[in-house]
């Protein structure tokens, strides 16, 4: 079905899909090189380099020398870059100084749980929020009102508070569900799936409101205008002016808002991960900046923005799929 | 039938001095991406001081885009516009603003052509004080007042607030604000388009009046060859772009020579069910003749376009 | 309504709610920042080990956290971090993002392109993963943290402002400003500027409401005051170690950083609120303003027309002659919205009928009630609306019909035609599948056979090129075409009654026209009743076998085309017909009517035409006018009706000296807002004067 609407889409139908997809890359890859570069920057600045976090405050100034050669920290900052690039093209972002881990192969381990955090709670945005949000645009009155208040206490109680409230009444006090840790999916389905309940939940909470309380805006002004009005006096039936026609037209503002969203809920999976004990990727950038290990910092950071820019691509499309007029900016 | 022939130069002065507007060759595109489209190509007219030519044809005609080049909006892509003698093509935006107190304009949609956090008064005076920084707020004010007179407002309106008054209040409005600075050419864009029929008359026997007492010229851009005949001594009718026929009014209107202006002529339904009857009929012919000259369907006449 | 500059300023002060948030934001900046600080017994360090966990008390009025420390100090000297750090991302993120936005949105071209790519970039980085590499890097220094999280937020400032100024940049009001020689520094500042305050009101509060969250989980994590020193990120820390056994401290600090943070955002939400619906006040088309000023119109009229019990005189007494059945039947139709507490009339007492095969128009200024009147037809009232009377179509009550009941109805016995045929249709959709759609809610049909009986409706419609236009996005096709779309979609349920609302108003001459041919040729083809409603007398006569003439919410006058052309009795009637410059001749003043229709609210109690009328006299205004038939299928709504033929009579002998005319004429431009006594004089002159040259008009109008 998909397929079949690319293929027929007027902008999508061949050259426009690619142009679109070209100008985003354009924006996406110097983006990369500029996070990368720019966090690589910020570490050469700092005081004590990396070889002096390696081997300490006891370490001689002869065997600090002799490791940041061994590191290449003594090369100009700009080589150090190229050479971290050449590297990081082919797969291998370094090594951490704390463990000596390789950086990819953490990351890599750490992936899954943060991205079945983040997919689960944008699944549960869309599909809870989207109907709430239409619903209340059509019937307006308590729903509107409650949706408001809840778009306005997601915005309010921010996850991390919300989470630890969370935790001891769900967990301690009902004991309904696991109060932390991770399953992988791999060991046990149902544990997992328990085990992401709490965290998803607190992590979609404030999403859930604005991105309802968006869709109402939207379909609202939707609504107002004219061919809703035609539709209706000539005979459309109401369940296909409101779920299809209106959803549709008003489905623009609503993706932006829901692009937004994501990037902050990869930012609140930092904190999440954290109170909840989830190996991913956010609690790997808390433990890192903790320890000062800055090229598993880098890593991470690279990869986020990466994930990001997937998701701008994927977006992108979606975007141009449901607005005919669009014109990528 | 000598001597007339002899006489006939001092008869038609206008044609020994120079026109207040001329405009020659001009040609004007639109970019869009990556292509590039000429809406307006090789128009000339002339505006004797003193007197209207109404700019009549459809949607994408380009009669706005020429009134937008004598404005100093949108470039010219050829050609030149030639204002009381100088050459105003590719005037400096200095320039441009002080050519502000010599030529004005009137915009068609009296809701968006005021800002509606000023007020009228605020307007007024902006519009001539950027024309002349020396004048006193004294001054300022008393001309503000007089501009308001002159299109039938008191003076308290000065105080209020766009959103309080009606479309065809407006319009006096937005017209108080192109005349406070006395200008010589007045760029009058579907000035009576977005009003109600009954309240187009009010506007357009004011913007005569005015016209009358300070031997102001308009140009004067309509869709409406009826409103245009109204209010011009010359007519040119433009289709896609290009002018079709030019004359004086009698002449575009009582003896139209093209059969785009007799097409458009008969397009416009009149208050009488026989007459209208008449038209209909002369409408269909019209536009199987307008469609037989040009041979091209065009968007305006055509049930195909897309 | 005296000023509208420091709307938004006035609404924060004025406000209940974000009153309430302004209060706590002063005891937050006050009471904690400063004041506490003083006054309190407490160091926010000092340790009680005896005293730990403790709920409220009189010495511990928020009571101790877990190493017995006082939490209201701890709160208050902790205040200082977040306060500070939120000041610092709100000014650079607004700072940053107000001048790159005002830059961007004004001059356009390059500098445009380059800030957005910018933004884009700064908006897909993971803001909290960046700030934990710095804070690694600067070994947790605050402020350089707080410094790089403005940098980062002042992307979604510089959308905002952009767009804003773009939007402000794309108004006529701003090509006006600078027709008048404005510089483009002036503009910017005196235009554009003001109305972006607004919003960096809504961003600041907006970007204070979310810095705190942020500046809260650094703290969460440890990156911002160094312990023991307090912070609100380091309390709910600590606080967390314990919410197994002793949730108590976790309550108070968590409570004080909720509120902040909603304070701020109610504050953000209220200045939206008033600067969006400012906005809702400009740029909107006719149309919309004209029904937003019957939304806001003030107070109700007190007078109940008593009489429109002549109801739809021409047409009963039709059909009474001929014993036709009526296709729609509207008695009595009151529609009133609520305005403020009272209701506000829009259209009262209207009847009229409409007979099978039928066309009749509908005709007055803007603000009369046609549209209401015609859609009410439909089922379909204004936005909160209340309608009294009935509306009988084919035998079924319509008003108060349950939403199934229309919905059958509406397309198979009546439909509409719009007057915006771009805005008719759904831009998302193709034109095929809206139109194959109707088609199959219609009719029980297979996909492949619904798609040619759409092909067949457009054919009907005259479009040729049918397989192309199935596959058009509305964006795609000219006005013309989408109004024959429209029409199309109104026939597909093989309607009996047509509902048009000025369905040509917004195209061009040549495609109005053919629209209204196209109409014509279908409703003969198909014996469609159709209700017209038009400003536009030509159209009337082209298409209409009866006119309406509507003023102020009421019927003035009702009768068939050729006397109502020929013989117009009602002095509105009359100067309407003879204030189109389409049906005036060249040369010479245009007869207009003075003033502007009173919109609803303040409709007078007597006759509602009078304050515009050139034969008003004091017994017109005492009270309200009925309908009266005048004669057979002619009614109208004036008690001089009679005596104002002979007054016209004498003009018209008067007025070929043109003289007196033509001085009087001279005053009515001169209609100014308060010199109501001027413009009445003025008033008189001009609709005696049109009615009187109206007749002379009608013989001479043939152009061709």
């Amino acid at each position: 079905m998909l397929s079949r609407q690319i293929r027929e889409h007027p902008l999508l139908g061949g050259k426009e899909l690619l142009v679109i997809l070209l100008r985003r890359l354009a924006v996406s890859i110097p983006l990369l090189f500029a996070v990368s570069f720019l966090t690589f920057l910020l570490v050469s600045l700092t005081p004590g380099d990396a070889a002096y976090t390696v081997l300490g405050s006891s370490a001689t100034p002869d065997q600090l020398a002799a490791l940041r050669q061994q590191m290449g920290l003594d090369q100009p900052i700009l080589v150090q870059y190229l050479n971290w690039v050449t590297s990081a093209l082919q797969g291998n972002l370094g090594h951490s100084l704390i463990t000596g881990q390789s950086v990819s192969e953490a990351i890599f381990q750490r992936l899954g749980p943060t991205l079945s955090l983040v997919g689960i709670a944008t699944v549960a945005i869309v599909v809870i929020a989207v109907p709430l949000g239409l619903t209340s645009a059509v019937r307006g009155g308590r729903l509107a009102t409650s949706i408001d208040t809840i778009s306005f206490a997601g915005v309010a109680v921010p996850n991390f508070i919300l989470a630890l409230f969370a935790i001891p009444v769900f967990a301690v006090w009902l004991h309904w569900l696991p109060p932390s840790g991770y399953v992988p999916l791999a060991s046990s389905p149902n544990k997992w799936a328990l085990s992401l309940v709490l965290p998803v939940a607190t992590l979609a909470f404030g999403a859930v409101g604005i991105i309802a309380k968006q869709t109402r805006a939207a379909a609202e002004d939707v609504m107002s205008s004219e061919f809703v009005t035609v539709q209706r006096a000539n005979g459309y039936a109401r369940q296909s002016i409101i779920w299809k026609h209106v959803l549709k037209a008003s489905a623009v503002p609503i993706i932006a808002y829901l692009g937004v969203v994501i990037v902050t809920l990869f930012s609140a999976t930092v904190l999440i991960e954290t109170i909840f004990a989830i190996p991913g990727l956010g609690g790997l950038a808390v433990q890192a900046s903790s320890q000062g290990d800055l090229p598993m910092l880098l890593g991470v950071t690279v990869v986020f923005t990466l994930i990001i820019v997937l998701i701008n691509i994927v977006l992108d499309v979606v975007y141009a799929l449901v607005n005919p007029k669009v014109t990528f900016r | 039938m000598t001597e007339p022939l002899l006489t006939e130069p001092q008869l038609t002065e206008p044609l020994l001095t120079e026109p207040l507007l001329r405009v020659t060759d001009l040609a004007v595109d639109y970019k869009r991406r990556r292509t590039v489209a000429r809406v307006v190509e090789n128009v000339s007219f002339d505006i004797v001081e003193g007197e209207t030519l109404g700019l009549v044809g459809e949607s994408g005609s380009g009669k706005s885009t020429i009134g937008n080049v004598v404005l100093g909006l949108v470039p010219a892509a050829a050609g030149a516009v030639i204002f009381d003698g100088e050459d105003i093509t590719h005037a400096s935006p200095k320039r441009r603003r002080e050519l502000t107190s010599d030529i004005q304009v009137v915009f068609q949609d009296p809701y968006g052509s005021l800002n509606p956090a000023r007020s009228i008064g605020a307007t007024l005076a902006e519009s001539l004080v950027a024309s002349d920084a020396t004048l006193t707020r004294k001054e300022v004010t008393a001309r503000v007042h007089e501009s308001l007179d002159t299109v039938g407002m008191v003076a308290s309106v000065a105080q209020r607030f766009p959103t309080e008054f009606s479309g065809g209040q407006r319009q006096r409005i937005a017209i108080a604000r192109a005349l406070i600075v006395r200008p010589r050419l007045v760029v009058c864009d579907e000035a009576v388009s977005a009003l109600d029929l009954s309240i187009q008359a009010q506007v357009l026997n004011l913007l005569d009046r005015l016209r009358r007492e300070r031997s102001l010229s308009y140009l004067f851009i309509s869709h409406d060859i009826a409103v245009i005949g109204h209010l011009s001594d010359h007519i040119a009718v433009l289709d896609r772009g290009r002018i079709v026929e030019t004359g004086t009014t009698a002449e575009v209107i009582d003896h139209p020579q093209d059969a785009y202006t007799r097409l458009l002529l008969a397009a416009a339904p009149v208050p009488d069910p026989a007459a209208q009857k008449k038209r209909r009929e002369a409408f269909r012919t019209q536009r199987a003749e307008y469609l037989a000259s040009t041979g091209a369907v065009t968007g305006l006449v055509s049930t195909t376009r897309l | 309504m005296t000023t509208r500059r420091g709307t938004v300023f006035r609404t924060l002060i004025t406000n209940p709610v974000s009153i309430l948030a302004l209060i706590w934001l002063a005891i937050v900046i006050i009471g904690m920042l400063i004041v506490i600080p003083l006054i309190s017994r407490y160091s926010p360090t000092e340790q009680d080990l005896a005293a730990t966990l403790q709920l409220p008390s009189a010495a511990h009025l928020l009571g101790t956290d877990s190493l017995g420390r006082d939490i209201l100090a701890r709160l208050a000297w902790g205040s200082r971090v977040t306060i500070t750090g939120v000041v610092i991302v709100a000014v650079i993120a607004n700072v940053i993002g107000a001048t790159m936005g005002l830059i961007a949105g004004h001059f356009r071209s390059g500098l445009d392109a380059t800030f957005t790519a910018f933004a884009d970039m700064l908006q897909s980085i993971p803001a909290l993963v960046v700030l934990l590499s710095v804070a690694a890097v600067t070994s947790r220094n605050v402020t350089v943290v707080m410094v790089v999280l403005g940098v980062l937020m002042s992307a979604g400032a510089y959308r905002v402002f952009r767009a804003s100024t773009l939007n402000i940049r794309g108004e006529l009001f701003i090509t006006a400003a600078r027709t008048s020689g404005l510089r483009e520094g002036q503009i910017m500042v005196r235009h554009e500027l003001p109305r972006l305050l607004g919003q960096l009101v809504i961003q600041s509060s907006i970007i204070a409401s979310l810095a705190i969250v942020v500046q809260v989980g650094l703290g969460f994590l440890g990156i911002d005051a160094a312990p023991p020193n307090p912070s609100w990120g380091g309390m709910i820390k600590e606080a967390s170690t314990s919410i197994y056994t002793n949730i108590w401290p976790l309550i108070p600090t968590s409570a004080v950083v909720v509120l902040t943070i909603l304070a701020f955002s109610t504050l953000g939400d209220v200045a939206q609120r008033a600067v969006l619906g400012r906005r809702r006040h400009n740029g909107l088309s006719r149309a919309k303003i004209s029904r937003s000023v019957a939304k806001t119109a003030a107070r109700a009229s007190g007078a109940t027309v008593s009489a429109t019990q002549v109801a739809s005189t021409a047409a009963s007494a039709g059909a009474a002659a001929g014993a036709i059945n009526p296709m729609l039947v509207i008695s009595d139709l009151t529609v009133s919205v609520p305005k403020d507490g009272s209701s506000v009339k829009l259209v009262s007492n209207v009847s009229l009928t409409l007979l099978p095969g039928e066309v009749v128009g509908l005709v007055g200024e803007s603000g009369a009630g046609k549209s209401v009147t015609a859609r009410a037809a439909l089922g379909i009232l204004p936005a909160g609306a209340t309608a009294t009377g009935s509306v009988v179509l084919d035998g079924q009550e319509v008003l108060g019909a349950s939403e199934q009941t229309l919905q059958k109805l509406r397309g198979s016995k009546i439909a509409y035609i719009a007057q915006e045929p771009m805005a008719a249709l759904n831009p998302a959709y193709r034109v095929g599948n809206q139109l194959i759609e109707i088609v199959r809610t219609h009719q029980k049909l297979s996909r492949k056979a619904a798609r040619q009986r759409a092909i067949q409706l457009l054919e009907t419609v005259q479009i040729k090129n049918t397989e192309h236009v199935l596959k058009a996005y509305p964006h795609q096709i000219s006005g013309g075409m989408a109004q024959r779309i429209v029409i199309a979609i109104a026939l597909s349920g093989d309607p009996d009654v047509i509902v048009a609302d000025e369905p040509t108003t917004a195209l061009d001459v040549s495609a109005q026209m053919q629209i209204l041919d196209l109409l014509r040729t279908l409703q003969k083809e198909r014996d469609l009743a159709v209700l017209l409603v038009t400003h536009d007398w030509g159209v009337v006569a082209d298409l209409c076998d009866r006119g309406i003439a509507m003023y102020a919410g009421e019927i003035v006058e009702e009768a068939e085309v050729a006397p109502l052309f020929a013989h117009p009795r009602h002095p509105y009637s009359m100067a309407l017909r003879a204030s189109d410059p389409h049906a005036q001749k060249r040369g010479g003043r245009l007869h207009s009517i003075p003033g502007v229709v009173p919109p609803p609210g303040t409709w007078p109690s007597g006759c509602r035409f009078a304050d515009r009328c050139g034969f008003a006299t004091d017994a017109c205004r005492e009270q309200a006018v009925p309908l009266e038939l005048i004669e057979d299928r002619h009614a109208v709504r004036c008690i001089r009706v009679d005596e104002i033929v002979v007054e016209i009579e004498e003009l018209r002998h008067e007025s070929v000296t043109g003289e007196r005319t033509a001085v009087r004429a001279e005053a009515v431009e001169h209609d100014a807002l308060e010199r109501v006594t001027r413009e009445q004089a003025a008033a008189d002159s001009a609709a005696v004067e049109s009615a009187a040259v109206e007749r002379v008009t009608i013989e001479r109008v043939s152009v061709d």
